[in-house]
């Protein structure tokens, strides 16, 4: 032991003085032409992560055309006006430059990320790839043949086809229920002038948001740069048709897919929330309670005392509208029924059993205490950024975040237990051996016996 | 700290500080301001590769039980402290190594100290037969999850008992077999803990909003007392000579064939490594990449193809994978990767697309070193393989350095069929039996 008072390995060494957590102050201004941008200087490494936000995503394909949005995006680097696709793919490579997307239900987000030092010639490229894609027909039956190999390929998970599933029972006819890229009928039948269609539909400059993050140039240099490259990009946009919230089901449904293997996938859950519910923050911390931290009811129970699996968790994804909630995890085969038993009872437990102190305080400290370790790299930072731009979060609303998680009290997480977790309706899908155990299952509602794609089995 | 002005030419640069304490325990700091939060880091010298013959996955086992408390911490309380903290933590094991690690606010340093002082040296007395039975449940969890019941999951432990000789460090996965986990004893564990878990077989990292001299005290403070090991054994896997190409099938419950080249590779920061990894990003990174553009967009042939160099202490290893597509044999992917690895050989690159790879390179490495906790894995791995912490500034001159020269010879050097190992995995439909 060194010099100074003697070390107390007893207790744990009190933390110093919080730091000032500094959120990202965004400079906003608009082009010519209507695009928003958001810019944050992060200038420690010589990077930028750029995303650029369109408000629609799957749930504005056109019907029967499910997947147009994904191949929409996906068709973005595959030739544009001025470059064939295989030249796309050279000048992207060449700078170094890493493009990807993401096409969930409420919106589509490209991303490039890339070194500053070449920053001048990605924002030509990201311009010209989104306002001029070719839509040529040879790269669009391409596209087609290679996403209906993924979605052939993804029937090979286990962890892929409770997913699925469990997304086609719990939101039954609504536009969530439909998988982002669409299904094998629906992707056949799109075609270039869909793609067109939907491209002049959404892709449109009043409604794109620019966000960048990064080592950036002065405002002013920025500005002419970003007005030269995406100048020309014109048009109006085309306001989505409203939708419904998906309502909760009935009763409870119980799908057992058979699948031989050493463990059963298990999805368990039912409606949840949109991003803009009052009750999002007293939802957040009820989840990570119940299944949300390392130290949550659900992966202490299953996990650290049972030995059953790897890991559980569960997670609220709110979206526009009301979006799904679900408790997911793999277990060993011989434990299935329990397992799922245990879930429901966990989820009950939230109801009849509210949080201690100390459940409370853990879930609070968790939430929001983790806030500088969220805002930490470039694409962190653009990433929640894009949030608040997707669900039209305040510009201040991390600022507050902390303070609208600490007034969540017991009785909010109790009322939220009560208003959402309904084990009488949930919804539950095991992909597993289950003919080993259909007995037990039956003990936990109406069994649906299917296959891997959703067809009734006989018993 | 990291300024502006030494991202001059493009790619950052790391100011480093490194001391060791009096019983071994080498301490690496990088300050960095950007971010009130800190990244708490500690490797030990000890992975898969220092297993005992019937203890494969040992050393994995082993890091799970690390977070099942010490004598101050209480059972799962590790996890708790440190979410209740704002923070988040995990470990994991490699062949050469295994590590621990939390991000925390920068006012918790001294927690992350504690908690991971408090299982290096306060370990024994809070291990328990019923803690060992409950992780070696999750673990075989673990091993049914990501490996058995995921498809091509077994692949990887296949590839590596046809590419490395019976006996060798390399040859059984990080996650063990199930027999092995079972025999894994209590004493087992006392004993592997007293060996390798000691401050002189170990680098501690800290990386952010820290000062480096309080970084260095509070080092001191927290492990200063901890006595050293007996001197772990170490171990180096031998490199392996060139002998005939093997081959090998295996069937999966799976749809489509996939392909693996496996090809003994330099290893981390040897010399050929940075070559090697450039020539990964060239061959399967992006759409322009050479076996991207011939399998899956000129051919038609691959859903998909990657390559990659894992970075390991001792010999390495490179490998390639492609998955069919629909009606496409095992046999036809192979051959086309081939042609691509025989161009290469032959001196066909460009210097254009050597410039691009090089740029993809150091755009992922960037992007790697952005977040305190990843930089801290990458400075972590530097001193524990290469007794260099350094290595994490010089690895961009010498991606930056690396020539088409350089790629033909390590193609050259490596990628040859008597120092590879090809499998093919294959629908069981192909076998005879139905899904």
């Amino acid at each position: 032991m060194r010099a100074g008072q003697k070390l107390d390995r007893e207790r744990r060494p009190p933390p110093g003085p919080a730091p000032r957590i500094q959120l990202p102050a965004f400079r906003r201004f608009r082009l010519s032409n209507g695009v928003q941008v958001l810019t944050i200087r992060h200038d420690n490494l010589p990077e930028v992560s750029a995303r650029l936000v369109l408000g629609n995503g799957a749930t504005s394909d056109p019907g029967g055309r499910s997947g147009t949005a994904l191949m929409v995006a996906r068709a973005l680097t595959e030739g544009t006006a001025e470059r064939s696709a295989g030249d796309v793919a050279a000048a992207l490579d060449h700078l170094g430059a890493r493009f990807s997307l993401d096409v969930n239900h409420d919106s589509t987000v490209l991303s490039l990320d890339f070194l500053s030092r070449v920053q001048d010639a990605a924002f030509d490229l990201l311009a010209e790839i989104v306002t001029q894609p070719a839509f040529e027909a040879n790269e669009i039956g391409r596209l087609k043949e290679e996403r209906l190999d993924e979605i052939a390929s993804g029937l090979d998970e286990p962890r892929v086809v409770a997913s699925l599933r469990w997304n086609e029972v719990n939101f039954g006819e609504h536009p969530y229920g439909m998988r982002t890229g669409g299904v094998e009928d629906t992707v056949r039948a799109i075609d270039r002038d869909v793609l067109r269609d939907y491209h002049s539909n959404y892709y449109r400059p009043g409604s794109a948001t620019l966000i960048l993050v990064g080592d950036l140039p002065g405002a002013a240099e920025l500005e002419a740069r970003l007005e030269r490259a995406f100048g020309g990009w014109q048009g109006e946009s085309t306001p989505a048709e409203a939708l419904d919230d998906p309502q909760p089901a009935t009763t409870r449904r119980l799908w057992a897919i058979p699948w031989d293997g050493p463990q059963s996938e298990l999805r368990i859950g039912g409606i949840g929330i949109s991003r803009l519910d009052p009750d999002y923050p007293a939802v957040i911390v009820m989840n990570a309670i119940l299944g949300g931290l390392f130290s949550s009811r659900i992966n202490m129970n299953l996990r650290e005392d049972k030995g059953w699996t790897y890991g559980a968790s569960s997670r609220f994804d709110a979206r526009k509208l009301r979006g799904p909630y679900y408790t997911g995890t793999a277990v060993d085969a011989r434990a299935s029924a329990s397992a799922v038993r245990e879930i429901l009872g966990e989820m009950e437990r939230m109801k009849t059993e509210p949080p201690s102190a100390e459940e409370l305080e853990l879930a609070i400290n968790a939430l929001t205490l983790s806030l500088p370790r969220l805002f930490e790299t470039v694409g962190q930072v653009s990433g929640r950024v894009a949030q608040q731009v997707i669900y039209g979060l305040p510009d201040d609303y991390w600022e507050k975040f902390s303070e609208f998680v600490r007034a969540v009290t017991r009785s909010d997480v109790e009322r939220v237990a009560e208003r959402l977790l309904d084990v009488e309706r949930a919804t539950i899908v095991i992909v597993g051996p289950v003919r080993d155990f259909t007995a037990e299952l039956e003990a936990l509602g109406a069994v649906e016996m299917r296959d891997i794609y959703g067809r009734p089995l006989e018993g | 700290m990291v300024s502006k002005q030494a991202a001059a030419n493009g790619v950052p640069r790391f100011e480093l500080a490194e001391r060791t304490l009096d019983n071994g325990l080498r301490v690496i700091v990088q300050q960095d301001h950007t971010s009130p939060v800190v990244s708490v880091h500690i490797m030990y010298h000890v992975g898969s590769k220092h297993e005992r013959k019937g203890r494969t996955g040992f050393a994995h086992l082993f890091e799970h039980l690390m977070f099942q408390g010490s004598e101050h911490v209480v059972n799962d309380a590790h996890f708790r402290f440190v979410q209740d903290a704002g923070g988040t933590l995990n470990g994991s094991t490699w062949f050469d190594r295994t590590n621990y690690f939390e991000t925390l606010p920068a006012n918790e340093l001294e927690l992350g100290l504690w908690l991971e002082s408090d299982r290096l040296g306060f370990f024994e007395s809070a291990i328990t037969q019923e803690k060992l039975d409950n992780q070696r449940d999750v673990v075989k969890n673990e091993r049914r999850q990501s490996y058995e019941n995921r498809p091509y999951g077994l692949a990887m432990e296949t590839i590596l008992r046809m590419a490395y000789p019976e006996g060798h460090p390399y040859r059984h996965p990080t996650i063990g077999f199930m027999e092995d986990l079972d025999a894994a004893s209590l004493a087992d564990v006392k004993e592997f803990f007293r060996t390798y878990y000691a401050p002189d077989n170990a680098v501690l990292v800290l990386a952010g909003d820290v000062d480096v001299d309080r970084a260095f005290e509070l080092s001191d403070r927290y492990f200063g007392e901890i006595d050293r090991g007996p001197g772990a054994r170490q171990v180096t896997a031998p490199e392996v000579a060139p002998s005939e190409a093997v081959r090998n099938e295996i069937y999966d419950n799976v749809q489509f064939p996939r392909v693996y080249i496996f090809h003994h590779s330099p290893a981390l920061g040897q010399p050929g490594f940075e070559a090697a990894d450039v020539l990964s990003y060239l061959l399967a990174d992006g759409k322009s990449s050479r076996l991207y553009r011939k399998l899956v967009y000129e051919e038609r042939i691959a859903q998909d193809v990657s390559a990659h160099v894992w970075p390991t202490e001792d010999c390495g290893l490179s490998f390639i994978v492609a998955t069919a597509r629909p009606g496409v044999e095992a046999l036809t992917l192979e051959s086309a990767i081939l042609e691509v690895i025989d161009d290469v050989r032959a001196g066909e690159l460009t210097v254009r697309e050597a410039e691009g790879g090089v740029n993809r390179a150091l755009r992922s490495l960037v992007n790697a070193l952005d977040g305190v906790g990843s930089r801290s894995d990458a400075l972590a791995t530097a001193a524990t393989f290469l007794g260099r912490p350094e290595y994490i500034n010089e690895i961009f001159g010498r991606v930056q350095e690396v020539t088409t020269d350089a790629m033909v010879e390590v193609a050259e050097r490596w990628f040859l069929p008597e120092r590879r190992a090809t499998l093919h995995v294959l629908p069981q439909r192909a076998n005879g039996e139905s899904k």
